[in-house]
């Protein structure tokens, strides 16, 4: 696992089924996600989902599926926990693009993906800090 | 005298209106400009990408110099060739990348493209806006196109304007594989792809999953050759081809890393090798000037816009050895059917065959896609090229290839997982008939060697070899690929360093030798590199040029290259047999 700390977690993910041929039927995918920093590295989100789904293949280029929103926001959740993060924001890919198309700058596009998606609390950490600040 | 000094610093304009690779963006600055900066300006060819949405007054009628002065492109042309330069003109047929709405005038831009994920294409000009690429597939996009086109190409020909004119098809690398800006899965396509179905398939008829996939192939394939050719018949003799252009740093993954400035000099630097090996031109338009610098500036300049992007607007076969110029070293030519599906079954990844190319010769390989085989089958030059081929992509076309070079002495690697029984029948029956004797050997899967004079046919089965373990891989291609006694000498210590091999034929004053090799080494990394090259009997150092952060030190029969973090260097080889 990375050493270097998170603060918050962005998530972008789909509804969709991205194997037609296999005839599986759609479910929630999470496609990209970031950190404070940038596109984060999917290692450490995909061990966390095959703890719970052993058929789950390591290279597969999304996160899931999920069958529900609720199924993808507990695992949010549980990869803030992992990755000690403050919070995450959760788009859905209609989300990003209704941003994407609204936005005219770059730095504004960045802003709004962490302050316009569903958010997330890691409610320990939040505590934790709180704790941290009063026997400073 | 009243004397004006300005305090005020002038902003530098290269990356506005001098983008990259003598591109020349003519909207963003003053006619009254032109004549200074296209003076200014080192290079002898300009590239002016057309501006549709800039010419576009409503949706009828185009502004050439009517209104405003910048969209005078008679005046342009004039002035560039006052001042010593060739116009070459750009003219995008899907989205551009590097243009508002993808270029699209603003009436037209509806509906957001989406990618297969379903995501909007996002990009980040030079300025750090956010440019939007929207459908292509709104019929009334098709219609806005042409007349714009036949505008264009109406005021080309009442002007005499005669400068060269190539389609521009603007994509994107992702994960190694190059895709255009005009896929979308949007409403507004899923609307026209019905429509298309309607006139494909019977009226109850239900499609499977692949059926589909292989009609969204061919209804893509046929949107882009619609403008491509309705800008053909437009445009008239002027017109010189389509070109397909791979937009470095512009995948959505590399959109994000962007936004987030964490863009290194290595996501930008792959790509132009993957562009190279696959005959897609690299284009640095879309890289800001701050990250332009240093080693990928010396790679873009030396591979790309001094050597690779004017062959291809001179039209010449850029792969052709023996010329005065240095051609691209390709000792591998891999050829693929791009037909929707068969990628889902053919993947050399899976025997790990890209993994060892790369480690052993670099970047000099070429893919080659099967419709450049049908285009260009009599000129395709064998030369010592070992030809890979795999058995689902044979058909009748590839096959009988197969057999012609083959017999014209060239060199084959044929996977034959997923080669037809017909076609394992041809074969077998071609073996008999010439009287062919086939070697049968096992090692790590079953491998079938044929001879015929110079000529080499190597069988092998790719799903026995794809049970084993990635070492096993390497132990095979090493083995295989050893055999052809290739005249090259590998690099050591090469991990993290980019580098390129050129060749030329030797010229009148270089009698020693039959073939110059051109070797570019860079250094991305932050970290010194020492390399060695043995150096086999027949290769000689012949000039170090182009030094920078490095030291090269030469012995009879080794080369020791230190290179300095940003370091590069060009050396020269001497091939005598």
């Amino acid at each position: 696992m990375s050493d270097l700390k998170i603060d918050y977690l962005i998530g972008v993910y789909q509804y969709f089924n991205p194997f037609p041929e296999e005839e599986r039927g759609s479910a929630y995918y999470l496609l990209y996600l970031l950190d404070q920093r940038g596109v984060l590295e999917k290692e450490d989100a995909k061990n966390l989902f095959k703890e719970n789904n052993p058929d789950y293949d390591l290279k597969s280029k999304w996160i899931g599926p999920f069958e529900s929103l609720d199924n993808i926001n507990q695992f949010a959740f549980l990869l803030c926990e992992k990755l000690d993060a403050q919070k995450i924001s959760l788009l859905s890919v209609p989300e990003y693009n209704g941003l994407l198309e609204q936005t005219l700058h770059a730095s504004d596009f960045h802003r709004d993906l962490l302050e316009k998606g569903n958010i997330i609390e890691n409610i320990d950490k939040k505590d934790k800090s709180f704790f941290q600040k009063l026997f400073r | 005298m009243l004397v004006v000094s300005l305090t005020t610093p002038v902003p530098r304009d290269i990356d506005s209106v001098f983008p990259g690779e003598n591109w020349f963006f003519y909207w963003k600055t003053a006619a009254s400009l032109w004549r200074i900066k296209l003076q200014e300006f080192p290079g002898m060819r300009i590239i002016v990408p057309l501006n549709w949405s800039f010419h576009s007054e409503t949706g009828d009628s185009f502004d050439f110099d009517e209104h405003r002065p910048e969209t005078n492109l008679l005046k342009l042309v004039e002035i560039a060739t006052e001042v010593g330069k060739k116009v070459v003109f750009f003219l995008p047929v899907t989205p551009a990348p590097f243009l508002p709405n993808g270029g699209l005038p603003h009436f037209l831009a509806r509906g957001l493209a989406l990618n297969k994920e379903g995501m909007a294409y996002g990009l980040i000009d030079t300025d750090d806006n956010l440019i939007k690429i929207y459908s292509f597939f709104d019929p009334r996009v098709f219609e806005g196109f042409n007349r714009f086109v036949k505008s264009l190409g109406k005021y080309f020909l009442d002007n005499g304007i005669n400068s060269d004119i190539w389609g521009l098809s603007c994509g994107f690398f992702e994960n190694g594989s190059y895709k255009s800006f005009l896929e979308d899965s949007s409403n507004v396509y899923e609307q026209a792809f019905s429509r298309f179905l309607v006139t494909k398939k019977g009226k109850d008829q239900v499609l499977s999953p692949l059926e589909e996939k292989q009609y969204a192939f061919e209804f893509n394939k046929s949107m882009h050759e619609l403008y491509a050719t309705n800008a053909r018949e437009s445009i008239g003799p002027s017109f010189e081809g389509v070109l397909d252009v791979a937009f470095l740093g512009t995948s959505t993954e590399k959109f994000l890393k962007r936004l987030y400035g964490t863009l290194s000099t290595r996501d930008y630097s792959e790509e132009i090798y993957e562009a190279l090996a696959k005959d897609i031109i690299p284009s640095s338009v879309m890289v800001p000037s701050r990250s332009k610098k240093g080693v990928l500036l010396r790679e873009l300049n030396d591979l790309v816009a001094n050597s690779y992007l004017p062959a291809r607007l001179e039209n010449t076969s850029y792969d052709q050895v023996g010329g005065a110029s240095f051609a691209p070293l390709c000792f591998f030519k891999v050829y693929e059917k791009i037909d929707g599906l068969s990628s889902m079954f053919q993947n050399w990844d899976h025997i790990h065959l890209w993994d060892f190319l790369r480690f052993r010769f670099g970047w000099n390989y070429k893919i080659i896609s099967s419709e450049k085989l049908k285009l260009q089958n009599d000129k395709i030059s064998l030369n010592d090229n070992i030809h890979f081929f795999h058995g689902h992509d044979v058909d009748r076309e590839m096959f009988s290839f197969i057999i012609r070079t083959f017999l014209n002495a060239g060199k084959i690697i044929l996977n034959r997982s997923g080669l037809s029984e017909d076609l394992n029948k041809k074969l077998e029956t071609f073996f008999l008939e010439n009287n062919l004797t086939v070697e049968k050997v096992n090692f790590l899967t079953s491998i079938q060697n044929v001879i015929l004079g110079d000529g080499r046919l190597i069988i092998f089965d790719g799903e026995e070899l794809m049970s084993k373990e990635k070492a096993s891989h390497d132990e095979f291609w090493n083995k295989i690929i050893e055999t052809f006694a290739l005249v090259h000498v590998p690099i050591e210590n090469a991990e993290g360093i980019d580098y390129y091999w050129r060749t030329r034929g030797a010229q009148s004053n270089e009698l020693n030798f039959e073939e110059i090799r051109r070797l570019s080494l860079y250094n991305p990394t932050s970290y010194r590199k020492k390399l060695k090259m043995n150096l086999m009997k027949n290769f000689v150092v012949y000039k170090v040029i182009d030094e920078m952060n490095v030291s090269v030190h030469t012995a009879p029969n080794e080369v020791e290259i230190e290179l300095d973090p940003e370091g590069s260097v060009v050396l020269d080889f001497g091939v005598f047999s």
